[in-house]
């Protein structure tokens, strides 16, 4: 038994794609076939492998990647933000509400929801990296403060953005589909490439990876460790507030005090695709595959018939087994 | 005792906090004051005996969950899944009563055993398997909010009101009473002399449970060995472990008692609101964390105080209650508690400076 499990790791295709990316493959064609077979029989009769159903309902996760793509630069240097979520609600309160009361123009809306995900994200990191503060406990205190402004800015009151059929400043859906075309899938992708070249073919990326697994050498050999680390939780928040035009162009409408959800499903497909919660490395390609991985769960759970409940039990799960995995393999290679 | 294991009691002397430890007490002390000043200075309806009793009602289980969080947070670690938890095992446990027809007393018991349960699951996953604390207490915390509804088809759950049968579920936290000539009232209005507070003869029970489990958890923390392999752990983990002390069994009992006091908190929570809303709760656990950080618990474990954390408690209701009065609505609560958790940590890595400098 073992050597074939010798075999396998030493097979060289599976050393090319690595041993843990074929292993995740094997968990997602197994959960395929799970929800394939149950979802007929407990949802009457919906089939979950229907191209035209799955190219749709792809549209409502768009955001996940979003804030996934955003978080791997934070765990990279081995901080973690739980405000991503509550960060995303804000800013797609704030810009709802300048675009809906105030009738600012839309793509001023969009730079204040980009503006407001970077300023939270700068607060966070102001906080981690100059102050020194614990990472996660600052940004729960964010993720409070970011949902008191999000409903104090709006007076408690929740904020429906433009639909296709009011014409006016709708143009926004049109990054998530048009006229069925997947641009939503075509803007993760290029965004991916963005965050992928930034963090490991530029100076600031590399800084960010290193100094997530050696901080004190980075800062021997003269480099501002301070000043890339915030950088690292900016780009989190600017990812959160591009999430949130995602997420509006997909559910319209965002309810004050909610959101804290999501971070916890941005962090699990980031950890799910091996950027290490110690920090130090990282992978921007396996935060999309893991993005998609969780969508493909949540989707599945709905198909199943199941409510929003299951998606948290299981969520929690994915993400217990995730940094379990890091952890004991971690600990082999030691 | 002593003489069994002299090396490792020598290990885990607690720090010497008299200093430091003792001042911030007082000063936190002196805020609590200031802040009850400030508030009957600006509103003129706060100084009454009924805000103190809604205060003590609004307190009790987050009192419950900071002395409980107190235990991981001095190992050094923290608990996230006792907001949504506590939520959860309150609601299971009405729907025991309500659907199945158990009796408050085992609903009780439940309720209880299932926070020890996931506090074991906590405990458990972090000391042996070594995962982030955080991280294992926020996937229990997902798992508990969603199994919540789930087992309970989403039930709004309501405990026995007080005069049903099992309602001492009820009693034990607050008493109304219609005799209100006897010594307590006359005292009581001395301090306020507001009428309703008198007509509505009200007896805050639960504060005295809130003092004997400070006391007995204080000696628990210091005078006992859970207690001062706690401290050691957060102190000195590898030190301690080299001395033979099976560290992964000290640090999976302090999960545990954080998850017992989840289950008491639960209890407090059932038997001072009027109807529990499933899936909810998630969230109460980072008052419980700022009272204890505000209190004097360190971040990075090795130190705190069951009175510091009472104290802090004292404050984040304090001031929950009291701005509603001078105009503040719930949105800001949650501005200004985040504030507040900020501001506790900033304290807390500005006196480990402080500490490292001298």
């Amino acid at each position: 038994m073992k050597s074939l499990l010798d075999r396998i790791k030493n097979n060289p295709v599976v050393r090319f794609v690595g041993f843990s990316r074929v292993v995740l493959l094997a968990v997602v064609l197994l959960l395929i076939g799970i929800f394939s077979l149950l979802s007929p029989l407990l949802n009457k009769g919906v089939v979950f492998l229907d191209i035209n159903r799955l190219m749709s309902a792809l549209n409502y996760y768009y955001f996940i990647g979003f804030l996934a793509l955003g978080v791997t630069f934070v765990i990279a240097t081995g901080g973690i933000d739980f405000s991503i979520g509550s960060v995303m609600f804000c800013s797609a309160l704030i810009s709802g509400y300048c675009l809906t009361r105030y009738g600012l123009p839309l793509w001023l809306c969009i730079l204040i929801s980009m503006a407001v995900g970077a300023a939270f994200g700068a607060a966070g990191g102001f906080l981690a990296a100059y102050i020194r503060l614990p990472s996660f406990i600052t940004s729960m205190a964010l993720m409070l403060i970011a949902k008191g402004t999000g409903s104090i800015f709006t007076m408690t009151q929740s904020v429906s953005w433009p639909k296709l059929s009011d014409g006016k400043d709708a143009w926004f859906r049109y990054f998530i589909s048009y006229n069925g075309f997947p641009t939503g899938l075509v803007i993760l992708i290029v965004f991916a490439v963005l965050a992928g070249i930034l963090l490991f073919k530029t100076r600031p990326g590399r800084y960010i990876v290193c100094l997530g697994s050696n901080r004190e050498a980075v800062r021997l050999s003269g480099v501002d460790v301070r000043k890339w680390e915030m950088l690292a939780f900016i780009m989190s928040g600017l990812f959160a507030g591009i999430a949130a035009i995602f997420y509006v162009g997909a559910y319209t409408t965002v309810q004050p005090g909610m959101g804290d959800i999501f971070n916890n499903e941005a962090i699990a497909a980031c950890v799910m695709g091996g950027t290490s919660m110690a920090g130090g490395s990282a992978s921007i390609f396996g935060t999309i595959i893991g993005a998609f991985v969780i969508a493909m769960v949540q989707e599945g759970i709905l198909s199943m018939g199941f409510n929003i409940n299951y998606q948290y039990v299981l969520t929690g799960l994915i993400l217990f087994t995730a940094v379990a995995a890091d952890t004991i393999s971690r600990r082999r290679r030691n | 005792m002593s003489n069994k294991m002299p090396v490792s009691d020598l290990l885990v002397q607690p720090r010497k906090r008299v200093g430091f430890g003792k001042l911030q007490q007082i000063v936190m002390f002196l805020v609590l004051i200031a802040l009850i000043a400030l508030f009957s200075i600006l509103s003129d309806s706060f100084w009454k005996y009924t805000t103190f009793v809604s205060i003590f009602g609004y307190m009790y289980y987050i009192m419950l969950m900071a002395i409980g969080v107190t235990f991981p947070l001095i190992t050094g670690g923290v608990d996230l899944s006792m907001g949504a938890g506590l939520v959860s095992y309150a609601v299971i446990g009405s729907y025991l009563i309500r659907i199945n027809g158990w009796s408050t007393e085992w609903a009780v018991l439940l309720t209880i055993g299932m926070g020890v349960f996931i506090g074991f699951i906590n405990g458990t996953v972090v000391a042996r398997i070594g995962l982030p604390p955080f991280i294992t207490t926020l996937c229990t915390m997902m798992i508990t909010r969603g199994l919540g509804p789930i087992l309970t088809s989403s039930f709004s759950g309501t405990w026995p009101t007080s005069g049903q049968p099992g309602g001492w579920i009820r009693d034990i936290w607050r008493v109304t009473t219609s005799n209100t000539d006897n010594a307590y009232f006359r005292f009581i209005s001395n301090i306020w002399p507001d009428v309703e507070g008198m007509r509505r003869g009200i007896y805050p029970v639960g504060i005295i449970w809130m003092i004997l489990l400070a006391i007995i958890m204080t000696f628990v923390l210091n005078r006992t060995k859970v207690g001062r392999y706690i401290i050691g752990i957060g102190s000195n983990k590898e030190a301690l472990r080299l001395s033979g002390v099976n560290v992964v069994k000290w640090q999976t009992i302090a999960y545990m008692i954080s998850g017992f006091f989840a289950g008491l908190a639960a209890i407090a929570f059932a038997g001072t609101l009027s109807t529990i809303t499933p899936g909810t709760g998630a969230g109460f656990e980072l008052e419980a964390i700022g009272a204890a950080i505000i209190g004097g618990t360190a971040m990075t474990g090795g130190s705190g105080t069951i009175i510091g954390t009472f104290i802090g408690v004292l404050i984040i209701s304090v001031l929950k209650t009291g701005l509603p009065f001078v105009g503040l609505q719930a949105n800001w609560q949650q501005v200004i508690t985040g504030a507040v958790l900020l501001a506790a940590v900033i304290m807390d890595i500005l006196k480990n400076k402080k500490k490292v400098s001298d």
